[in-house]
């Protein structure tokens, strides 16, 4: 991967709480109150720089946060139409994993060999959708076009290869689209590549939530890319008079075959998430089914048949789905549940440790006591089985054994073991 | 008030037990609770406590904490509004963000004016973000905004706040930007400043608990619908709440999804002695000083403990007289048990009725069930504190819900030979129920002629 991995530094050697060594720090600054308990961050990083661990594995709650997700998060349990060539609803709780399979996705996508790889849009809601209004269709037509524009350029800043090859009244058009509709933010990406902004931070000031996980581009090909930019974006937004201030479904119909026949792209998926986002998700179930069989209609009205459209929805959603069956060209949508078994979700838990250990080992087994063994089953036991609880009740396995130890180190006991259990059943009562 | 520097006693270190008038010295009292280690790490936390188990003071803890020049943390304090009857839910949210957006903007100018080294290390493609951010999501005129900044600022600082302020971005970053796509904004200026994190404390719903059930749950729902906006990396949510809205809290997505954990705050008997000690040290201008000090043997501890609650409040508020006491005495001389006996006469645990659940404290002791018959003549008197209510008042008005006595000739009227030794087997039930010692009562007083009284209310 492009960034490297780090252990914790030196900062942590010193035996006191981190928080005392920066009041000391502060000798001369009156009345800040003094700290003295660990705080679990800091008994985090303790613990997994005492067990050897990768400090990032651990650390992320969000999945677009943790570059190395694809490296845990697959196993061959799950079916793989997720991320080809199908329509695909994939039904799941709460923290059971839709984003992080989502992102991975899109990640599968920019990362495989080879340049007809899918192009990724992720349709996320927004508070502009669900209108109902009279042009609803246009309102669709807008959200789809726009997020399709802002992975777009996230695609180029990250690989910009594509985008260099076409031929320049498409590289115009592209470029009026992205001035007019990213609109000051078009002009700061372009400050940007001119500044050599590593390739991924100009990704995340785009879109943090689209994680491409490409390596980083070279500097003189952002230099090129910026020169082009700037070379063809029009000086002002009423100069721009080809295409209307309103995405038309024509323009939206043309995007799509740029994207497939000149950029050259494999096919196209449309990826649905937060539907249940508390703020811009749907008040009521019934509205995601409107939302997509619209989505499916517009679709239908695009000659290509390389579109899929692959939602990543609450479980309770599936019944009332159920009868969408038919993806953009007749093809048969495949409905998934992602049922969570203890053992799948303690192969997931090995694997990351394996990634974390850097290979070395992949259970806590290897750097715990002799009395401890099946440490991930145990610690498994009687907990919801979604992979955020693994990764929280993981996690403070990792806290208590640092709050036991601190920096001293030693081998993981079952006394680790069983306090972490007990604080997750105190805090998250079944 | 007494001058608060390192070493000279704080004379209202029991006058006022809230956090706002007790700011300035607060954090040398303060005691960590046992849940402080995850409260006070870098996890989007909802703390949950009932009334006077200190909330307030673990926020204003944690915010003085994180003024040191070497943290990187920059504190947000939001403590909305109680929501107004004649708006909706959604322009509840809205005023919601804009508060927050704005509070979180003003943060950041006072930390490039008190570092203006950080403003120097911004990149200049970010520049106009900041200036952009400024201009459309800052309430107030910029003027307006740097002079009243200026006070918090040195020169150079206020200078340079002023020139940012000032400033007029190149372009414009969105025409009609979302929620989500400002907070990410700020997000990102945050972190090119050298920031950590921004952590958004939001407190003070203590008032909001006396409104319309249906309408603090709407806005409860539009305030968290907002506060999901900030459950994004760079930034740490501190949900401060009253555990009388626990359960629409706990409907949070942010709470099913584990983005927000959950603590409750709760005190052991050892860490309330120690909040009243470090309040009495405090008060006596000692570096420390024992309850054992204040009254001989544990009678005080003991005496904390049966009345005290389970809150600092409870303990703090009981112990006040005794430490009155102690103080006139000009902590010399300890209690002895007559003593602490007649300052508990003077000064009983007051009695009240929590509305909400029917339940009786005596002080911040909750009384075992109370039977319906004494609890509705208990919730008579009450309400009729300031006088003294005849028997047959009580009895007609308190346990048969007469709205007024009736005369002989009514058709209410009911001879009293037949309810006078059921109206007193009330009272003696009532007297049972709440007198620490109901052979002399203390609460429930009687005076021939007159009828009965509740005294030492809350």
């Amino acid at each position: 991967m492009h960034k490297s991995r780090h252990l914790a530094d030196d900062s942590i050697q010193d035996s006191q709480p981190p928080l005392l060594l920066a009041e000391s720090q502060n000798a001369n600054v009156k009345d800040i109150p003094k700290i003295h308990a660990w705080d679990e961050d800091t008994l985090l990083e303790i613990g997994q720089q005492s067990l050897g661990l990768y400090l990032g594995a651990f650390q992320h709650w969000e999945a677009s946060e943790d570059e190395y997700l694809p490296e845990y998060i697959i196993t061959k349990e799950l079916p793989n139409t997720i991320w080809h060539d199908y329509g695909t609803f994939v039904f799941a709780p709460p923290g059971g994993g839709k984003t992080a399979l989502r992102i991975y996705t899109i990640m599968n996508c920019w990362q495989r060999l080879g340049s007809a790889h899918p192009f990724p849009i992720q349709l996320l809601p927004s508070p502009q959708l669900y209108t109902n209004a009279e042009d609803q269709e246009s309102i669709l037509v807008q959200f789809l076009f726009r997020s399709a524009l802002q992975c777009l350029a996230v695609g180029i800043v990250s690989g910009p290869d594509r985008f260099l090859r076409l031929e320049q009244e498409s590289q115009s058009t592209l470029v009026h689209w992205l001035s007019k509709y990213l609109h000051g933010r078009f002009l700061r990406i372009i400050d940007m590549l001119r500044a050599g902004v590593p390739s991924w931070d100009i990704a995340r000031m785009i879109d943090p939530s689209y994680v491409t996980g490409m390596p980083a581009v070279e500097y003189e090909l952002q230099v090129q890319l910026a020169a082009i930019f700037e070379s063809l974006c029009p000086e002002d937004d009423s100069n721009f008079t080809e295409h209307a201030d309103i995405v038309s479904k024509q323009n939206f119909i043309y995007l799509v075959d740029l994207l497939l026949n000149q950029l050259g792209f494999g096919s196209i998926y449309m990826l649905i998430d937060g539907v249940d986002n508390e703020l811009y998700g749907v008040e009521h179930p019934t509205e995601i089914k409107i939302w997509i069989n619209q989505i499916l209609s517009l679709l239908q009205e695009v000659p290509s048949e390389r579109i899929y459209l692959k939602a990543y929805l609450p479980d309770e959603l599936r019944p009332l789905l159920e009868d969408v069956r038919i993806n953009t060209h007749k093809d048969t949508m495949r409905m998934i549940t992602l049922e969570w078994t203890s053992s799948l979700l303690v192969e997931i838990l090995r694997k990351r440790i394996l990634f974390a250990a850097d290979g070395l080992f992949d259970s806590f087994d290897s750097v715990a006591g002799p009395s401890c063994e099946n440490i991930e089953e145990t610690l498994l036991e009687d907990i919801c089985l979604l992979p955020r609880e693994t990764l929280v009740v993981a996690r403070q396995l990792i806290i208590e054994y640092a709050r036991r130890t601190g920096t001293n180190g030693g081998a993981i006991e079952m006394c680790d073991v069983n306090a972490a259990r007990e604080l997750y059943f105190q805090r998250f009562p079944t | 008030m007494a001058a608060h520097g390192s070493n000279s006693p704080i004379i209202d270190a029991f006058e006022y037990l809230y956090a706002e008038p007790e700011e300035e010295w607060l954090h040398r009292a303060f005691v960590e609770p046992s849940e402080y280690g995850r409260i006070a790490s870098t996890r989007s936390m909802l703390v949950l406590g009932p009334h006077g188990s200190g909330k307030s003071a673990l926020c204003h803890f944690l915010l003085r904490s994180m003024k040191a020049p070497s943290d990187k943390r920059l504190a947000v304090l939001f403590q909305p509004r109680q929501p107004a009857e004649h708006q909706s839910q959604h322009e509840n949210a809205r005023n919601y963000l804009t508060q927050i957006v704005d509070l979180t903007l003003r943060e950041l100018l006072i930390y490039i004016g008190t570092n203006p080294d950080a403003f120097s290390q911004l990149p200049s493609w970010l520049h106009d973000t900041l200036y952009w951010l400024l201009q459309s999501h800052m309430q107030g005129h910029p003027v307006a905004v740097a002079d009243r900044l200026q006070d918090q600022l040195q020169d150079d600082g206020a200078k340079l706040v002023r020139k940012i302020l000032e400033k007029a971005p190149k372009y414009s970053l969105y025409k009609n930007p979302s929620e989500t796509e400002i907070v990410r904004e700020i997000a990102e200026v945050r972190k090119y400043l050298g920031l950590d994190s921004i952590w958004l404390f939001v407190d003070g719903f203590e008032r909001w608990l006396d409104i319309d059930q249906t309408l603090l749950a709407e806005a409860l729902q539009a305030l968290l619908s907002i506060l999901s906006l900030f459950e994004i990396p760079g930034f740490a949510i501190k949900l401060l709440a009253p555990s009388e809205i626990e359960s629409t809290l706990m409907t949070s997505s942010g709470i099913l999804r584990r983005r927000l954990d959950v603590a409750r705050l709760s005190w052991t008997d050892d860490a309330l002695i120690k909040i009243v000690e470090k309040r009495l040290a405090l008060l006596t201008g000692m570096s420390t000083c024992s309850l054992r000090k204040v009254a001989e043997d544990d009678r005080l501890v003991e005496l904390l403990r049966e009345y005290g609650g389970d809150t600092p409040r409870g303990w703090l508020d009981v112990g006040r007289p005794f430490i009155d006491y102690y103080i006139r005495k000009n902590h010399q001389q300890l209690l002895n048990g007559s003593q602490f006996e007649e300052i508990i006469k003077q000064n009983p645990p007051r009695l009240r009725i929590d509305g909400q659940f029917d339940e009786v404290y005596l002080g911040y002791k909750k009384l075992e069930r109370v039977p319906p018959g004494p609890f509705r003549v208990l919730q008579y008197m009450l309400k009729n504190h300031h006088r003294f209510c005849g028997r047959s008042e009580l009895y007609y008005c308190a346990l048969n819900d007469n709205p007024k006595e009736p005369q002989q000739g009514d058709q209410e009227y009911v001879d009293p030979g037949s309810w006078k030794s059921g109206f007193d087997n009330v009272i003696y039930h009532l007297r049972k129920s709440i007198e620490p010692d109901p052979r002399n009562p203390t609460y429930i007083l009687s005076e021939r002629g007159k009828g009965l009284r509740v005294k030492y209310v809350l």
